[in-house]
């Protein structure tokens, strides 16, 4: 086959098909999943090929140095070989081990300004999911991502990350620190973009189409109207029913315009982990592959570590108070006086009793809710009689 | 910064002032009212506006007033906005002469006590003529080590909450006393948007 256009120099006939890709995954220009698109429509790779494509030996041992891998479908792992995204991707970076795929994954998305509540829950249900044996799959960001991986590393699990930049760009600068942890807990982190890659507002909706693929389910744990949330999260149902799962929140709640929205299309709505666990077996078994899986073996799933079961344990002044601020509405005292329906002496002792149980915060802009109060505890074991009798201490 | 220099006086009453020959302490005991949007733009909280600082204006603004005296302010009050119906009066608020009343009455039964109103009452002497309930000395212990209360936040709070107390004519400072206090303390009034990330 004769090359139409130009050539790179380094070029030769008969050249390996992946060090062709490589060469194409380091050029500079358009998006990777154009080129995968126009891959996946039978163009031959090297007419794809530009004059300045860098040297594929050049590339691969820029990569030996920063510790990165250049995976391609067929290889042994490809994790995308069950569940290949729309547009195609036609290659990942990765540093770290080699995502577990759908198979033992689970994404948990949602947006950088999600309130401190949903933050909460996406680390909480982080923590939950690790230690049912899951890895948590999301993005770089601060806000959700961030929490639902430091939750599942809370719970000792691994994770993954997915970038919209290359894998040595440290964005957001805020993660840095995350994203090493992570590493350090045996985690990855993937993207589609090369080494040096900036990141680009256009990069980051194509993004969302693998953090969907890398994952048996896209728990959606916050998604305002058009957010980067609702993308993966549709990427993820266009796959099949019971693949889409929602916190739902109320209709005033902006964070949670796209997760209602979501839920009338047809996602599962979601109220715990429990829920999710439960949701994310019956996807297993109807894969026909419950022997294979590793969690088959979970016994109970493990308590959510905040619930609104346990807002009944609060006097009556606190859970009138905390029950107006869990829609993520920040309320100045006056306000929430209103809404709560509390004298203001009861107010402010109901306000100060959650402030120091660390269930909310004052800030500038008024009150808000940060965390659910921890789930009862089970009622210790009654003392047996005869315990009782020698411990008694001795009449005087 | 000008506000600075309120700190001495607010502290001890007095002001210094040394020049080469003399040095020159005059009385200066006042009481401090001040007032700060809380931001730039002043719609931080505004139930009707969006607030369109970002957050370098609001680190900046914030940044003004130093933590030091803003720990020496005694009550903080949330200034909401009005409905209509509050501005054009309609609402029945609380007639004047009978807060004086009950401030006045107040005062007398602290110089009784104690010789002097709360205000003047040395640190040292607080813990002495304060009477608290053990409930309330455990709520202030916790929100000592919850709310990073400062010594001086701490001092500052129980005093909030002996005149709480007197306002109210109890002989002792009860839980809900102590929890008013501290719900009139330091807010991150400017500045401060968002809890941390994660």
């Amino acid at each position: 086959m004769t090359p139409a256009g130009p050539r790179p120099p380094w070029w030769v006939p008969g050249l390996m098909e992946r060090d062709v890709l490589l060469s194409l995954a380091a050029t500079p220009g358009p998006l990777p999943a154009a080129v995968a698109t126009r891959l996946g429509e039978g163009q031959e790779p090297g007419r794809l090929l530009r004059a300045h494509s860098p040297d594929p030996g050049a590339v691969a041992a820029r990569l030996d140095a920063l510790g990165v891998r250049f995976l391609v479908p067929g290889d042994a792992g490809w994790p995308l070989a069950a569940t290949p995204p729309d547009p195609p991707c036609a290659w990942l970076f990765v540093t770290g081990p080699v995502p577990p795929g759908p198979v033992g994954s689970v994404a948990v998305v949602g947006g950088r300004r999600a309130s401190p509540l949903r933050r909460a829950a996406a680390r909480t249900l982080g923590s939950g999911l690790a230690r049912a044996g899951w890895c948590v799959v999301s993005g770089g960001a601060v806000g959700v991502d961030a929490a639902a991986h430091a939750g599942a590393l809370d719970a000792g699990g691994r994770t993954v990350v997915v970038l919209g930049c290359g894998l040595d760009v440290p964005y957001p600068r805020a993660n840095t620190g995350l994203f090493a942890q992570v590493r350090a807990a045996g985690g990855t982190l993937v993207s589609e973009h090369p080494p040096g890659s900036r990141p680009r507002a256009a990069s980051f909706l194509p993004r969302n189409r693998l953090i969907a693929a890398l994952s048996a389910a896209v728990v959606v744990i916050e998604a305002a109207e058009d957010s980067g949330s609702l993308s993966t999260a549709r990427a993820a149902g266009s796959r099949g029913a019971g693949r889409v799962l929602v916190l739902p929140g109320a209709p005033w709640d902006p964070g949670a315009a796209g997760c209602n929205q979501l839920i009338r299309d047809g996602a599962t709505l979601v109220r715990s982990l429990t829920d999710i666990l439960e949701e994310l077996g019956a996807a297993i078994v109807g894969a026909g592959d419950a022997h294979a899986d590793p969690r088959s073996d979970l016994e109970t799933p493990p308590n959510p570590s905040g619930s609104l079961a346990a807002l009944q344990a609060l006097d009556a002044p606190a859970r009138a108070v905390l029950a107006a601020l869990l829609d993520g509405q920040v309320l100045a005292p006056g306000r929430l006086a209103a809404a709560s329906g509390l004298r203001p002496g009861d107010l402010d002792a109901a306000v100060l009793d959650l402030e120091l149980a660390g269930l909310i915060r004052r800030t500038a802009a008024g009150i808000q809710a940060i965390a659910l109060p921890p789930a009862p505890t089970p009622p210790a074991p009654r003392p047996s009689p005869r315990a009782v009798v020698l411990t008694r201490t001795p009449p005087a | 910064m000008a506000s600075e220099a309120l700190r001495q006086p607010l502290e001890e009453g007095e002001v210094t002032v040394s020049r080469a020959m003399a040095s020159v302490r005059f009385p200066a005991r006042f009481a401090l009212i001040s007032a700060a949007n809380p931001c730039p733009c002043g719609h931080l909280g505004d139930s009707r506006f969006a607030c369109r600082c970002s957050r370098t204006d609001l680190h900046r603004y914030a940044s003004r007033l130093s933590g030091p005296l803003l720990d020496r302010i005694d009550l903080y009050v949330q200034a909401e906005r009005l409905t209509a119906e509050e501005l054009a009066g309609a609402v029945e608020a609380e007639p004047t002469a009978p807060v004086r009343a009950r401030v006045l009455a107040a005062r007398a039964l602290q110089r009784g006590r104690q010789g002097t109103e709360n205000g003047r009452l040395a640190s040292t002497d607080l813990a002495d003529r304060c009477q608290v309930a053990p409930a309330a000395r455990r709520t202030l212990m916790t929100a000592v080590d919850r709310l990073g209360l400062s010594a001086r936040g701490f001092h500052r709070a129980l005093r909030v909450a002996r005149t709480v107390a007197d306002l109210a004519g109890a002989d002792r400072v009860e839980d809900h006393h102590i929890k008013e206090a501290l719900g009139l303390r330091h807010l991150p009034i400017i500045g401060d948007r968002e809890a941390q990330l994660v």
